[in-house]
């Protein structure tokens, strides 16, 4: 029979953005359904409370306690065309080398020679997410990461610029509630509206139920579609001759999950990997407070970072400057007393009397993937366990402590700490070659279900030691490429 | 509407009982409180924050009304464990540490996350009840500048400004 589409992407953000565009541009009839609202750069303003409701996920905690632990992890995401990379930094770092080898360790991931996957397999596609997206390097610094910077060089540690997929037009309206100048060229801007303007539908506020799955073709099941609940609260199906799953590591393996894979595919190896290996650089911001009057919520986020402990060997935490949340609200929810419990009350209204006296250094640690994503079966709840091991906060206490001396150094009165949170989830559906370690192969294809390709932070086999989206649209382009070279639309035969 | 005896500094209450008015006056209070002149000093209820959560809790579906009715009841039962009275009717020291202990369970620390957060966004969003008119948070902490100064904030998501044909 004949398919509704060429190709279904779920999710428009970082993993799907740049494969819906490839796809489209070569003549591919395209769908992307996409959980959040499709909003334009001219209907984001400095409203915080509307943009945390209309663009973010409702922050998702972990279920730590459940094993026994304490610590809890708020994370964020982006809900709506673009995904998080409409609401994120824009922060745009190549993978460091030194991960290519812990990929290795952790799936051994060949490329199509054999050889270890490496930099070389990424190059030409970093090269060109980086000229679709306008990378360059940020060096408009702010006056709050001005200050952070002087407090580092006294400790022997400089910041640098960040490179950013924000072009000139910046005006440091900020990022974390959508760009109101098109500056950010995450891929609402950069894929998606190129692919719409060229005929790819953008199927918005739709959330995908199910993958559906024929059994009936040979030696293993093949995707046919999906259904999905529409804007409406219909539930709808579509068809298509491949779906690429791009909704994220929380809710990838949740769709996977809820499609019946593991029946599907006899319960096989590569099933039972669906969302373990979860790891999201669990996240935390020093915030100083300065005599000056800053009101560093008017920047591009972000702009400066610190790499000399981000390996693992050297410590395993990379700063990032400035972060104020850019918006009361968020700053309120974020700050912790000293036994790190929120704060409230009298204490509370103070600190945020005097908000536009702060300027933020996000931490970011290298932590281990040995979190999981899944569904409870006795309440069908969502959940996300992540534990955060001594090691990892060994790597935040010292982040933590390097990062006051740097602020009083700089001449910072005071620091407050914040919550734990993360918005680099990563790891749920691993690539690899062995079915045992892994989800997808190589080429990002599931090894249990034909046709069905998962394109997001999932596949990423550890956790990386920069800021993800750039790395994650590189595989996107790969993945896109890989399609295109082998003609699987042509090739196949349609069931 | 429901039929009040007690005014919480607002127009109109959609959806919370009495009691659980008392209940969220008693954790404004706490989460923000007044200053010692609430005209250039506000807290959450100054700015008639009720309304917001009112409002919000209003048009939420029945299972997260029910999450936060569930919270509303758990903290409660905690504070009739420990002070023989109702989290509307201890002292402040008392839900200050209520709220602590509420936090430190694991089984209630997100419930304490969702409660704080009701009273956060209904005080720092610069939300104001439609019959209030004085200074709010981001005049009181000087939260401003390019593109936020002018900005037109849209409540219309929320009954109480929905209904509200004045004063925009």
């Amino acid at each position: 029979m004949l398919k509704d589409y060429d190709a279904i992407v779920i999710g428009s953000g970082a993993g799907g953005g740049p494969i819906a565009w490839k796809l489209t541009e070569a003549g591919k009839k395209v769908a992307i359904i996409e959980a959040g609202g499709f909003y334009m750069t001219s209907d984001f303003n400095r409203f915080e409370l509307l943009a945390l409701r209309n663009l973010w996920w409702k922050p998702r905690w972990t279920s730590n306690h459940e094993l026994g632990l304490k610590d809890e992890i708020a994370l964020g995401m982006g809900r709506c065309v673009g995904g998080s990379t409409t609401i994120f930094t824009a922060v745009a770092h190549r993978m460091p080398e030194w991960n290519y080898r812990e990929w290795f360790e952790a799936t051994r991931l060949r490329n199509e020679d054999g050889v270890p996957f490496s930099q070389e397999d990424l190059e030409k596609y970093y090269e060109q997410v980086e000229r679709d997206t306008s990378v360059r390097e940020y060096t408009e610094w702010d006056e709050g990461l001005k200050k952070i910077d002087q407090g580092f060089r006294k400790l022997g540690y400089p910041f640098y610029p960040v490179k950013a997929y924000v072009n000139m037009k910046c005006d440091k309206s900020g990022c974390l509630f959508g760009c109101p100048t098109e500056a950010k060229r995450g891929t609402l801007v950069s894929y998606i509206i190129p692919s719409v303007l060229l005929g790819a539908e953008v199927i918005y506020n739709s959330t995908v139920t199910k993958i559906l799955f024929s059994s009936d073709t040979g030696d293993k099941p093949r995707v046919k579609g999906v259904e999905f609940v529409n804007e409406k609260g219909e539930t709808k199906r579509l068809e298509s001759k491949i779906v690429i799953l791009a909704a994220g590591a929380m809710n990838t393996p949740l769709i996977l999950l809820d499609s019946g894979i593991e029946e599907v595919s006899g319960f096989s190896q590569s099933s039972k990997q669906i969302g373990q290996n979860f790891g999201v650089n669990t996240a935390t911001i020093v915030f100083g407070k300065f005599d000056d009057v800053l009101n560093n919520w008017l920047l591009h986020p972000l702009s400066g970072q610190m790499e000399e402990f981000a390996q693992k060997e050297k410590g395993g935490f990379l700063l990032e400057a400035s972060e104020v949340m850019e918006g009361p609200l968020s700053f309120a929810e974020f700050i912790v007393d000293e036994d790190g419990m929120p704060l409230w009350g009298s204490r509370q209204k103070e600190i945020l009397r005097g908000y536009k006296h702060y300027a933020g250094v996000f931490i970011n640690i290298h932590d281990s993937n040995d979190g999981r994503v899944f569904r409870d079966q006795a309440t069908g709840q969502e959940k996300f366990h992540k534990p955060i091991t001594t090691s990892d906060k060994q790597k935040i206490e010292k982040a933590r402590s390097m990062c006051r001396e740097a602020f009083l150094a700089a001449g910072a009165k005071e620091t407050v700490n914040s919550i734990y949170a993360s918005h680099h989830v990563q790891g749920t559906c691993r690539m690899g070659e062995d079915p045992s370690m892994s989800v997808v192969n190589l080429n990002c294809e599931s090894h249990d279900i034909g046709g069905l390709f998962v394109v997001d932070g999932s596949v990423l086999p550890s956790v990386i030691d920069a800021n993800p989206s750039l790395t994650i649209m590189a595989i996107s382009l790969r993945v896109a490429n890989y399609l295109q070279e082998t003609n699987i639309f042509e090739n196949m035969i349609e069931n | 509407m429901q039929n009040r005896t007690i005014d919480f500094g607002v127009k109109e209450i959609y959806f919370l009982s009495e009691d659980e008015c008392k209940f969220f006056e008693a954790l404004c209070e706490t989460i923000v409180p007044e200053g010692p002149d609430p005209a250039t000093d506000p807290g959450a209820l100054t700015i008639g924050a009720i309304s917001y959560i009112d409002s919000l809790l209003y048009d939420l579906p029945k299972n997260s009304q029910q999450h936060f009715r569930e919270a509303i009841k758990l903290l409660d039962k905690d504070c009739k464990n420990k002070f023989s009275k109702n989290f509307a009717a201890i002292k402040p020291e008392q839900r200050d540490s209520a709220l602590r202990d509420f936090y430190f369970n694991s089984k209630t620390r997100e419930m304490m996350f969702d409660l704080r957060s009701l009273v956060l966004e209904g005080f720092y969003s610069d939300y104001r009840d439609p019959s209030y008119s004085g200074v709010t948070a981001w005049e009181y902490i000087e939260f401003g500048g390019k593109r936020i100064s002018d900005i037109k904030k849209d409540w219309s998501f929320l009954k109480a400004w929905k209904d509200h044909t004045d004063g925009r």
